[in-house]
């Protein structure tokens, strides 16, 4: 049995451009998504990222994303597949049924399921991977950060900026093709409401700072690699959360500290020697456990490992 | 296969996340500090009403025009230049020269703000910025006192002279 070991990873990410994770709009302003923290002057509502939203981001999409580039399967996966991949999947089947044996293979041939967990057809299958939620940097965090930060990293929390600092407001206009190509506009005499409209809402500013961070139980070497090259993957494009990136917004720049300390390239390496394979059989069980595309079940071709 | 050419994050350390953090502190930042920005803050409207310009301006349009003046100045103001913050709402309001230059109350109020450090100027900047409606309603209410108590005076200086 491979030897497994739990890792501790703390993350402090630099917001690089404005961010908007937000929580829901209130007309039309967007609200940054706050949750609430006990401080010394009582209930403070803080901008937080969801774990939900980082898990996602850094791990399960550029994963998922990795697999399908490095087993070829670009337009060969049918949609429940891509749900199970890139989502997590659903249970569909009216009977659950437990399959240590199947739960085996699955880890076996993804270690990226094994860390982050999934729904089969028939089966709930539960990750090893926590995600922390991204704390802001701020003065309400204080004794936050200090708990979730490794013993001994003291800083002078009691004089961080409050949370409010962080916060501004963005606003944008969405334009009418009436006023900015007016040359190309109908000559016919329509009529209609125009179509310009202000939008806009609340933002964490560029250079606010979120510490977050996962610990991985009891996982080995593929699921320490697959992670870590998810990670950076992740910070490779872009490195974004939550809304509105195609504008610019959400960039973070991430460092990294991990315990115990690793090699980060082996384990790296390791994973993706692993990918490469395994890939008939990650594909087979794929098909086996989900209906493959009808179209694309016969043009999929066994590639060497 | 070969691992994807990626570099690895930058490492982060006791000593790193403290030079991070440090660049997130704001040492002079005490509780008590928005209780002094509201106070100077609706002084700084009340003075902008005693400075509006009646002769040029519609004096119905005293308020909007003060708070166009709050925001517009706090909106070209990034830096804590708070005699830039005050010319520009003097300017809005097209506050007359002379009077403004010799209005004992605006000096000392200029005086009090702008000797501040940086840190104090760039909030005090930010709460404006962020509360300008509250911040008018306040300014109107010390104005409507001034007003008052002005015309008290008027009325004890014509019954000391009958």
């Amino acid at each position: 049995m491979e030897a497994t070991k739990t890792y501790r990873l703390t993350c402090l990410s630099k917001a690089t451009s404005l961010l908007t994770h937000n929580s829901g709009v209130q007309g039309n302003e967007q609200i940054v998504m706050r949750e609430g923290v006990s401080t010394d002057d009582g209930l403070r509502f803080v901008p937080v990222l969801s774990g939900n939203a980082l898990r996602h981001r850094i791990v399960r999409e550029p994963g998922a994303r990795y697999l399908v580039d490095a087993w070829e399967l670009r337009g060969n996966l049918s949609l429940d597949q891509l749900n199970w991949l890139f989502h997590g999947g659903n249970l569909s089947q009216s009977t659950a049924h437990v399959s240590l044996s199947r739960q085996q293979e699955l880890f076996r041939l993804f270690p990226l399921i094994r860390l982050i967990g999934c729904s089969l057809p028939n089966q709930i299958v539960a990750g090893s991977l926590d995600c922390h939620r991204g704390t802001l940097v701020c003065r309400e965090n204080s004794w936050r950060l200090k708990a979730a930060t490794p013993e001994g990293w003291q800083a002078d929390y009691a004089a961080l900026r409050s949370a409010e600092h962080f916060i501004e407001q963005y606003q944008y206009t969405r334009s009418d093709a009436r006023h900015t190509a007016r040359d190309l506009a109908p000559t016919n005499g329509e009529d209609a409401d125009s179509n310009l409209m202000i939008f806009g809402g609340q933002s964490v500013i560029a250079g606010a700072a979120f510490l977050h961070g996962f610990l991985a139980r009891h996982v080995g070497d593929l699921e320490l690699g697959c992670l870590l090259l998810s990670l950076r993957l992740w910070q490779a494009h872009g490195g974004t959360i939550g809304g509105q990136a195609s504008r610019g917004h959400g960039r973070l720049a991430t460092s990294l500290h991990i315990a115990p300390d690793v090699d980060q390239e082996a384990v790296i390496q390791k994973y993706t020697d692993h990918v490469a394979s395994v890939r008939d059989e990650a594909v087979a069980f794929l098909d086996g456990n989900f209906a493959p595309p009808d179209e694309n079940k016969k043009s999929r071709k066994k590639v060497k490992a | 296969m070969n691992t994807p050419q990626l570099p690895p994050l930058p490492k982060l350390d006791a000593a790193a996340f403290r030079r991070e953090l440090a660049g997130l502190t704001d040492p002079q930042a005490p509780k008590a500090m928005s209780a002094d920005y509201k106070e100077l803050a609706s002084e700084f409207c009340r003075l902008l009403a005693k400075r509006f310009n009646r002769d040029q301006l519609d004096a119905l349009t005293l308020w909007d025009r003060i708070a166009t003046a709050v925001t517009t100045a706090c909106g070209k103001v990034d830096d804590g230049d708070l005699d830039r913050l005050i010319c520009l709402a003097l300017e809005t309001i097209k506050a007359d020269v002379s009077l403004a230059a010799s209005d004992q109350e605006l000096a000392y109020w200029i005086g009090t703000v702008t000797e501040r450090d940086e840190s104090w100027r760039l909030g005090f900047v930010r709460y404006l910025k962020q509360h300008t409606l509250t911040v008018i309603v306040h300014g109107r209410r010390l104005w409507e006192i001034t007003k008052d108590t002005r015309r008290e005076e008027r009325e004890a200086v014509v019954n000391g002279s009958n």
